[in-house]
């Protein structure tokens, strides 16, 4: 390759630019030449794009020979983006190369955004190459030609891969491919994805798992950026709180950064968080309004595309965020990067610390500002975990069996499928690949007779059988399919406008229910008046005068995890040995010290239990450091054995570093661990099923199960169509069928996303295995500890009981009628 | 649990029923027979064994409660015809001696023919001794009558002092009028809120518990 002729005019093309191929980008050109497919592990900025888009160009370059006249009809290439954001500077990039080479293809983008114009001219002819979502893709399957849509595509390339494994648009991706593979057995697939720790594992997911993976390889962009990590010291450990997560005491410190560096990125970890630090600095230091900016998920897609302009043309000096702005195009003007909180993952660390220093072998700065004062322990923890470049997985989906039975009505409702066929090809998923013979005739049976086998028949319709080909007839039916397509479910929010109609973004209905007309509230940077609720939207009007409270949205809290919590629990056993290696420590060593003088810290090979009594009765304290999730099911288990022993009921809190039990009695836990092995694992399941309000929360992972599959209809958007008789709440259908289906998939999912989602079941397991090898130390202390403290004031208050729902509702009665 | 209106014992069943003591008539709201076929005929998979349930509470009620009468406080039927109606018409045949009355919902869009087929009498609403029989809950009443009624789909949040919670169907009586839970299998619920003058009466399992 390097002589031919085409290498020359690519090179004379780089040149043209002054860009040169780096080492990686040659070696991704080679594999791709010798017609491998793989993974090429690369972070933003790199140059990633042209890695992959050079040398499918020189491909079709060196297979037409005449092609600057004649260019191939249909589809050739497909870039799936997770983002839509991401789309169009992704088209210019790859329209600029397709120009510069002579070479008269089309790059066109397919996502929801598309124009309706864009679709007609693509439906008489489709460019060259597309850029598309996994939703879009999908949507390409449901038509009655996609066969030939698809036929003449030869490379898929999934970009952002590492960001779609672990959700259920991962699954959607693996579908597409597992299809496009069967329409073309020698198509070439391609992943782009940044550091994580499970790469072998992101390639074989792309391939398929029965591939052959031999003409298969991982490519690892060697820059490896220097990353710095600087914590923001208080003067004194005592100005920061033994708890909490606002962190907004350092305000006065994080602005000497802003005001030190041209643009500064200041992540968070909650929407909230956002809004608060916003308004906390435009207040003290009123002279940044106006170039300053937030930026988060639930504003209005206008809004934010503003922020990220100004960004561009270097406009703003600072912008709160969150994990909003963790990924996509690149801010150049961006020099400086402050995570204000644990951001609880190693990962997610590096990703926002890579938002800065674009220049090549510039060095990435990330600035760590601690809320409370144990987040010094996270602090050296993190830095730890990013210079030994341990990176947290990202764990795959496996037999989300609603994702299927959309994707069966899809195909059925684009060109049919051949049960068999399709059984086999979904089989060489990795989310399928442990599929059996009952379950994929149970989703068949569910789609035809809405029953668990073929043979009944009512009046039930949505597909039907046809000379083996399943297929959907019915065009409600297949419009209905068409328009709730997809995996994300979009929480039922609020949108909220200016009187002159301008909007400002989403709120929950919940925070709304609490405020009366007239009142005040603070969002998207600015305090405004709630005026009026109507048709789903809430209107509102400026009121610069008055402070006003800060909404809240759900899912704001994210756990520790398993990677970072090893890293804490070392360090915090290395700071008894080593007081005076780190600053961090040194801040904390007053704190550390109070901690062993009224407990202990616990060593590496120790778990602490700390007992205290107090006026609401006796708690009782554990710290195995796994993260909120872990320990929320812990904790219901450890009660629920300790239960067995002695009737009690219990109260729970969590927090990342450990669980509190309160009860209103003294518990001998010395006798009664003689008596019970708390920390065993082998009726671990059994016992999540007595102590964890299992059924609760299956119903509520079932929402999102229940509209993939198809079983909740939303309506149609911006219609006024009377779908009312066809609506049932997710919990309604929840019940129905837990009810009375006992072998429902579906319902089944919803238990197992339970385990292995919000209880984390495994890592619940691998903990309490640690626990049992470890030396137990019991502390009975007089006043709370600083590892106490923070459970004590912060609590989530959970009860665990195992009385009859019938005793238990007549207690809550008395509780109820004494409240009043 | 009985309780006593002006004069006359009802008893709140745990099968979310009513019996009148005195007229030995069975109360009955918002069946909704015909929505589970409703939504399957649409796609949507929902377990067609369930409707049998409605029939096997409904024999349980008229067995052990010996009513000579059943009045239905509206939608009994979920919109269009469809075959959930001749289960219905099969089940109204095993009891000839039974009388049935439907007061009409704004669900129960069936021809009356059907209704008349199936040998019941069809009221826009029903008023005897001093009680008044309709679907929808009314906002003024006259001073000398009580009302039943049902289209509301009661159920009530308990909630602890300790952020859980629990919500139950239940029957919400207030001086006047008592809205009744919705009875069919596949139906939703509307929160109630507690208020002077209104008792609330949850169904918990197989009891019925006066909050």
């Amino acid at each position: 390759m390097q002589k031919s002729s085409v290498y020359n005019l690519l090179l004379q093309w780089l040149a043209s630019k002054s860009w040169k191929l780096q080492a990686f980008q040659k070696e991704t050109m080679e594999a791709y030449l010798a017609g491998k497919s793989g993974l090429l592990n690369a972070p933003t900025g790199s140059g990633k794009t042209y890695a992959l888009w050079l040398p499918i160009l020189v491909k079709h370059i060196n297979s037409n020979p005449e092609y600057k006249t004649k260019t191939p009809k249909g589809l050739q290439i497909i870039w799936i983006t997770p983002l839509r954001a991401l789309a169009k500077d992704l088209q210019r990039n790859m329209q600029t190369a397709c120009d510069g080479l002579e070479i008269p293809w089309q790059v066109g983008i397919r996502t929801g955004d598309i124009s309706s114009k864009d679709r007609t001219l693509q439906k008489k002819e489709m460019p060259q190459s597309l850029i598309i979502t996994p939703e879009s893709i999908h949507l390409l399957f449901a038509q009655k030609n996609s066969t030939d849509i698809f036929k003449s595509v030869h490379t898929i390339v999934v970009d952002e891969w590492h960001e779609l494994i672990g959700s259920k648009r991962g699954v959607q991706t693996e579908l597409a491919l597992a299809r496009l593979r069967r329409l073309n057995p020698n198509l070439q697939t391609w992943g782009i994805s940044a550091t994580i720790g499970n790469l072998e594992q992101a390639k074989d997911l792309l391939l398929g798992i029965y591939t052959s993976q031999e003409n298969s390889v991982i490519i690892r962009a060697a820059s490896k950026k220097k990353l710095l990590v600087e914590t923001i010291l208080p003067d004194k450990i005592e100005s920061l709180p033994w708890a909490g997560y606002l962190g907004v005491r350092l305000l006065d410190k994080v602005v000497e950064i802003i005001r030190k560096s041209r643009t500064t990125l200041i992540f968070t970890n909650t929407r909230s968080q956002t809004e608060i630090w916003y308004q906390a600095i435009i207040e003290k230091y009123p002279e940044f309004a106006g170039i300053s900016a937030l930026h988060h998920g639930s504003l209005d897609r206008e809004l934010r595309s503003w922020v990220e302009e100004a960004l561009h043309d270097e406009r703003l000096k600072f912008v709160v965020c969150t994990s909003s702005l963790d990924l996509g195009v690149d801010f150049e003007p961006v020099e400086t990067v402050i995570q204000v909180g644990s951001p609880k993952s190693i990962s997610r660390f590096v990703q926002r610390a890579g938002r800065s220093g674009h220049q090549p072998g510039a060095t990435s700065k990330i600035y760590f500002t601690p809320t409370n004062s144990l987040e010094l322990i996270e602090a050296v923890s993190l830095r730890e975990g990013v210079e030994k470049n341990i990176l947290e997985e990202r764990n795959p989906h496996v037999l989300s069996f609603d994702v299927l039975a959309q994707w069966m009505v899809t195909l059925a409702v684009g060109e049919g499928f051949k049960e068999q066929e399709l059984y086999d090809e979904i089989r060489n998923t990795y989310c399928y690949h442990l599929i059996d013979r009952k379950e994929w005739e149970w989703l068949l049976g569910f789609i035809t007779t809405g029953s668990p086998s073929l043979e009944v028949y009512d009046e039930f319709r949505k597909v039907e059988i046809e000379n083996d080909l399943f297929v959907v007839r019915d065009r409600r039916v297949a419009m209905r399919h068409r328009l709730s397509m997809g995996t994300i479910v979009s929480d039922a929010s609020l949108r909220v406008k200016f009187q002159a109609g301008k909007y400002l973004g989403s709120i929950e209905e919940s925070f709304i229910a609490r405020l009366k007309p007239g009142d005040v509230f603070w969002f998207a940077g600015r305090s405004v008046q709630y005026l009026r609720l109507r048709d789903m939207t809430v209107t509102v009007k400026n009121e610069p005068s008055r402070k006003g409270i800060v909404p809240q949205w759900m899912g704001g809290r994210m756990s520790l995890s398993s990677n970072l919590s090893t890293f804490i629990r070392n360090r915090l056993a290395d700071a008894i040995h080593n007081p005076h290696k780190e600053v961090e420590i040194k801040k904390l060593l007053p704190l550390l010290e109070l901690q062993d003088r009224r407990s202990k810290i616990p060593d590496s090979d120790e778990i602490l239990i700390e007992q205290f009594a107090a006026k609401e009765g006796h708690h009782i304290f554990i710290f195995p450091f796994e993260g909120r999730l872990v320990h929320e099911g812990m904790a219901a288990i450890i009660a629920h054995r300790i239960s067995t022993v002695i009737p009690i009921t219990f109260s729970i809190a969590m927090n990342d570093y450990g669980f509190e039990l309160l009860s209103d009695q003294y518990i001998d836990l010395e006798t009664i661990m003689t008596k019970i092995d708390l920390f065993n694992t082998d009726n671990l399941l059994d016992d999540i099923n007595k102590s964890v309000n299992a059924t609760e929360m299956a119903k509520r992972r079932f929402r999102e199960i229940a509209s993939i599959s198809g079983l909740v209809f939303q309506g149609f958007p911006g219609k006024h169509i009377k779908t009312s008789q066809l609506q049932a709440s997710s919990s309604l259908l929840f019940q129905v069928m837990f009810e009375y289906e006992k072998d429902n998939l579906l319902i089944r999912q919803a238990f197992q996303e339970v385990l292995d989602y919000q209880l984390d079941e495994e890592r619940l397991r691998i903990a309490l295995n640690r626990m049992g090898e470890q030396k137990v130390v019991i502390k009975k202390i007089d006043k709370p500890s600083p590892l106490s403290f923070p459970l004590l004031v912060d609590r989530l208050r959970e009860q665990l009981t195992s009385e009859k729902l019938e005793s238990r509702v007549q207690k809550m009665i008395n509780a109820y009628s004494d409240g009043d | 649990m009985e309780i006593e209106i002006a004069g006359h014992h009802f008893v709140l069943l745990p099968q979310k029923a009513v019996f009148w003591k005195e007229q030995k008539t069975l109360l009955i709201g918002d069946l909704h027979l015909g929505k589970i076929t409703h939504f399957r005929k649409a796609g949507i998979a929902i377990p067609s064994v369930a409707q049998h349930y409605n029939f096997a509470t409904l024999d349980t009620l008229v067995m052990t409660s010996n009513a000579e009468r059943i009045i239905f406080l509206g939608d009994l039927f979920h919109h269009h015809y469809n075959s959930e109606w001749d289960s219905f018409a099969l089940w109204r045949k095993k009891y000839p001696a039974l009388k049935m009355v439907v007061v009409l919902g704004n669900h129960d869009i069936l021809p009356m023919s059907l209704f008349n087929e199936c040998n019941m009498c069809v009221e826009d609403h029903l008023v005897e001794n001093g009680f008044l029989f309709t679907h929808h809950p009314l906002d003024v009443i006259d001073s000398t009558i009580f009302v039943f009624c049902g289209h509301i789909h009661p159920v009530f949040c308990l909630r602890s002092a300790i952020k859980q919670s629990i919500k139950l169907p239940c029957f919400v009586k207030d001086e006047q009028q008592m809205v009744l839970p919705s009875f069919g299998v596949f139906t939703g619920g509307y929160e109630m809120n507690a208020q002077v003058g209104r008792q609330i009466y949850v169904i918990a399992e197989d009891k019925v518990i006066r909050v």
